[in-house]
């Protein structure tokens, strides 16, 4: 159900479809704090590109995780391709159907985000931003051709951020790449000017003596009857080809002769050879270089990594450790922890016999306090107890600092329940014993396998 | 068992009784023939150069100053297909040239392996002038002619790939040029490389020392010098630009001689220009050269220049010569074996015994005094002697192997016009030169 309506004194033109509220807007006057409260989306209702993407930067240059993150949408009579990542989507014929769809859907992944705001400062808050814009959009951050660019290519989100443009814009991103936030997908090479950094270059052949590009193509021709060969223009005469050799025309092409070659002319040295450089010109610099000389750039897709979701969602430097010392036979790593699950879940569903997962989340605030090594320990701990009361047979393995899943083989329920209940009472213990935490409670919950239980991890 | 102590003096003693008309008769074809042109004509062109050897070397001496004075542009050109590992030693070889005002312009024609890379790689280090490719392949006279088109030199030497050179070489084949200015085109003195490779190679350097190095002596000094190989050879440019360049093959080194020599210039031997040349490894490759080479006299000397023997405005002695000694010594003279063969069978089969051993002495004995006469002017005279040994051979290898190819190859081109489905030229070259009869 659409609804038009005009809020308050400031005269809000919000527009209600099915419960999500879109704010009308075709400019910049408005102020984004007061309005942010009252409305779910953004709905821009103009052609011009401009407007549109200082709308979309009012939008994320904000430090508000209810802001920033705002899904913003435009009207399909804008609908450009430089826009497209840009803007969430279009709304067409002020159908607002699949635009109140995916605004449910990125407010939903918003709601799971642990913070409120973040600063603007260093390479923390502007990766910080960018992970929890992935995150609530679930989706990687794919580059678009933008002309006007250094790079030739800009990122979504990133050129509406700070207004950064070409390389510096992807310093931040590559760092979090190396440190585990990140993957990348190599999508381009872009070539650029080595005394400036421009991808705007010219390329163009030369001459190989004197280096001019008033170049002169001409065919070779072969006169197969007298095995004469010489540039085309030796044997035009008038609209005739005669070969100055024997003085016999050429009617037909592969019955008289053929053109197995060309020749290039300078115009400038005269210099004739079939070989030119290719020479590139910067237009931003107006410097030549030559092809060797320029400098390779990757253009590549960034896609959130598990480690860079966590920190998405709670804001700090990552608990997770991905790589722990071995507490015994029965603890292995995440992924391989996966693998193991499905294997498991499909004999399972073969056999008939009883699987089960056993999940256990920590809930402490105070885990996030801990510094890398704490957590490193922490982590050794809680896997030490959960194998030392498993069975040879079972496997468990670490999700990050609060999330542990085990996978009990051939268990009974009988069994299963009474392994939920010693690892909630020891873990708490563990928690409470050691971090002096009064606040924690430690969650666990036991699927069986073979139904879909594994898609809670998958 | 033969017994070889016996037969010997008999055959001697036989022909030693039957008087010298008797040895004549029966061997009328080694006399006549082979006798005055293989060996009294070397012995006597060698006892002429002895006498003006002083003459001579003042006079190359003097063209040599000259050529150094003037250092005219030389354009060495080399037209080839799938050449292309050949390239770098070939420049590494013209780089120690005494001469150096050279240009160096290589043509691929339609290769099919790495030549184009390794071409375009070596012009763009500095290391040739100018590489052409032709993407389509057009043969080897139209690869030759792009070159030539694209030569600025006043001279062009023609070499092929394979080839290696002596430092003064390039220099050596120019100068004759400025001891004659009616002299059109020089050819170098190409010799085997791989002659230490086996006995293929071996008998075929002895050919070559035979055939090109003495053969060619003497024929230049007379004046009928008819074909400029194509390995090596040089070209006053307006000679050659006036034939138009090379026509199509095969044999296009004897066709391009012929054709300067009709129009009015002399063609020389310059036997201190040496070239070292790669021959083929084994009769079977060796075998399908000279087919090639062979059909090409047929082609080319009878068919397409006959006009030689006509008279008319342009007619020369010399040409006729040149072109009646080239056939007479390959065509006709193979003919005239079979026939002898013929003759000798039916009038004297009862005394085969004593003739084929007679035969075979005779025809070692010349070989050893051809291996004198090359031994008399060749300037690697030391290190050709280890080729001695092999020189009773060259009884089977000219005398037998090398006629019944001959034989072959002249039925074949006389019968069929086979020259034309070689695949040493593309079809669409061969078709058009078949149906205009070149």
């Amino acid at each position: 159900m659409l609804k038009i309506l005009k809020q308050g004194e400031a005269r809000l033109n919000v527009i209600e479809y099915e419960g999500v509220v879109f704010l009308r807007v075709s400019h910049g006057g408005f102020n984004l704090s007061e309005v942010a409260p009252h409305i779910d989306a953004m709905y821009i209702e103009t052609t011009d590109e401009d407007v549109i993407n200082g709308l979309v930067s009012k939008v994320r240059e904000s430090n508000k995780v209810s802001e920033y993150l705002m899904p913003v949408f435009a009207s399909s009579i804008a609908m450009k391709p430089a826009l497209e990542t840009v803007v969430d989507g279009f709304v067409r014929n002020m159908d607002f159907f699949q635009a109140a769809r995916q605004t449910r859907e990125i407010q939903e992944r918003i709601g799971q985000i642990k913070y409120s705001e973040v600063g603007d400062e260093n390479y923390d808050d502007y990766v910080l931003k960018t992970l929890s814009f992935l995150f609530s959009r679930n989706q990687a951050l794919m580059p678009f051709r933008k002309r006007n660019s250094s790079t030739g290519y800009a990122y979504p989100f990133l050129c509406n951020l700070d207004h950064a443009d070409g390389f510096s814009q992807l310093e931040y991103i590559n760092t979090a790449v190396q440190d585990g936030l990140l993957n990348t997908t190599l999508v381009d090479k872009v070539n650029h000017c080595p005394h400036c950094s421009d991808t705007f270059l010219h390329f163009r052949e030369s001459c190989s003596s004197c280096g001019s590009i008033d170049l002169k193509y001409e065919d070779l021709i072969h006169h197969f009857k007298c095995a004469h060969v010489a540039p085309l223009s030796d044997f035009v005469q008038g609209d005739k080809l005669c070969c100055p050799k024997c003085d016999n025309e050429l009617r037909h092409i592969g019955i008289d002769y053929d053109k197995p070659s060309e020749i290039t002319v300078c115009n400038t040295c005269n210099h004739q050879s079939q070989e030119t450089n290719m020479t590139v010109h910067c237009m931003g610099c107006g410097k030549e270089s030559s092809l060797s000389e320029l400098n390779t750039h990757d253009v590549n897709s960034f896609e959130i990594t598990e480690k860079g979701i966590v920190r998405a969602i709670n804001g700090k430097k990552t608990q997770v450790i991905t790589k722990h010392k071995q507490v015994s036979s029965n603890v292995i790593e995440w992924d391989l922890f996966k693998l193991y699950l499905r294997q498991e879940t499909k004999r399972a569903q073969l056999s008939g016999s009883p699987a089960a997962m056993v999940s256990i989340r920590l809930n402490a605030e105070a885990l996030w306090e801990l510094s890398t090594h704490e957590s490193g320990v922490l982590q050794h701990e809680v896997l030490n107890i959960l194998s030392s009361y498993i069975r040879p047979t079972d496997l468990v393995a670490a999700r990050n600092i609060f999330d542990y899943q085990i996978i009990v083989t051939m268990g009974s329920t009988e069994y299963v329940e009474e392994l939920k209940h010693v690892v909630e009472v020891n873990l708490i213990k563990l928690i409470k014993d050691n971090l002096q935490i009064e606040s924690c409670s430690v969650e666990v919950f036991s699927e069986e396998l073979g139904g879909n239980a594994n898609m809670a991890i998958v | 068992m033969i017994n070889w102590d016996q037969i010997l003096p008999e055959y001697l003693i036989y022909w030693h009784e039957v008087g010298i008309w008797k040895f004549v008769r029966v061997f009328w074809y080694f006399i006549v023939f082979e006798l005055f042109r293989y060996i009294l004509l070397d012995y006597i062109v060698a006892f002429f150069r002895f006498l003006f050897r002083r003459e001579r070397k003042q006079k190359f001496e003097h063209a040599r100053r000259m050529l150094r004075m003037e250092n005219p542009l030389l354009s060495v050109i080399v037209p080839g297909k799938n050449e292309g590992k050949h390239l770098y030693k070939l420049v590494k070889s013209l780089n120690e040239q005494t001469y150096k005002n050279i240009e160096l312009i290589i043509v691929d024609d339609g290769s099919d392996d790495q030549t184009p890379i390794i071409g375009r790689n070596l012009e763009k280090l500095g290391m040739i002038d100018l590489f052409l490719r032709n993407e389509q392949r057009g043969g080897k006279a139209s690869a030759a002619n792009l070159a030539l088109r694209f030569a600025k030199g006043s001279i062009i030497v023609h070499l092929d790939a394979d080839c290696s050179f002596d430092r003064d070489a390039i220099e050596n084949i120019v100068v004759p040029f400025y001891m004659d200015p009616k002299i059109g085109a020089v050819g170098g003195n190409v010799k085997v490389r791989n002659y230490d490779d086996g006995l293929c190679q071996r008998l075929q350097a002895i050919e070559y020392l035979k055939t090109v190095s003495v053969g060619r002596i003497a024929t230049s000094s007379l004046g009928i010098y008819k074909i400029i190989s194509g390995a090596f050879g040089a070209f006053k440019r307006e000679a050659i630009m006036g034939v138009g360049g090379w026509d199509i093959g095969p044999g296009l080194d004897g066709d391009i001689t012929v054709k300067i020599r009709k129009s009015g210039y002399k063609t020389v031997f310059e036997p201190s220009a040496v070239c070292l040349t790669s021959v083929p490894i084994n009769f079977r490759i060796l075998t399908k050269q000279r087919l090639r080479w062979d059909k090409s006299i047929i082609r080319f000397r009878v068919r397409k220049h006959r006009d030689i023997f006509y008279p008319h405005a342009g007619f020369s002695w010399l040409n006729f010569f040149a072109s009646f000694e080239n056939i007479f010594y390959n065509v006709i003279l193979d003919i005239t074996w079979w026939i002898y063969i013929i003759d000798v069978i039916i009038n004297y089969n009862s005394t085969l015994h004593f003739i084929i051993p007679m035969n075979f002495t005779l025809y070692t004995a010349v070989a050893f005094a051809q291996m004198l006469s090359i031994y008399i002017f060749s300037e690697r005279r030391n290190e050709e002697l280890k080729l001695w040994k092999y020189a009773p051979l060259m009884t089977l290898y000219t005398g037998t192997y090398l006629r019944i190819v001959r034989t072959i190859a002249y039925v074949q081109e006389f019968v069929f016009k086979k020259s034309y489905d070689d695949p040493w030229n593309p079809v669409k070259s061969s078709s058009q030169a078949k149906m205009h009869g070149f």
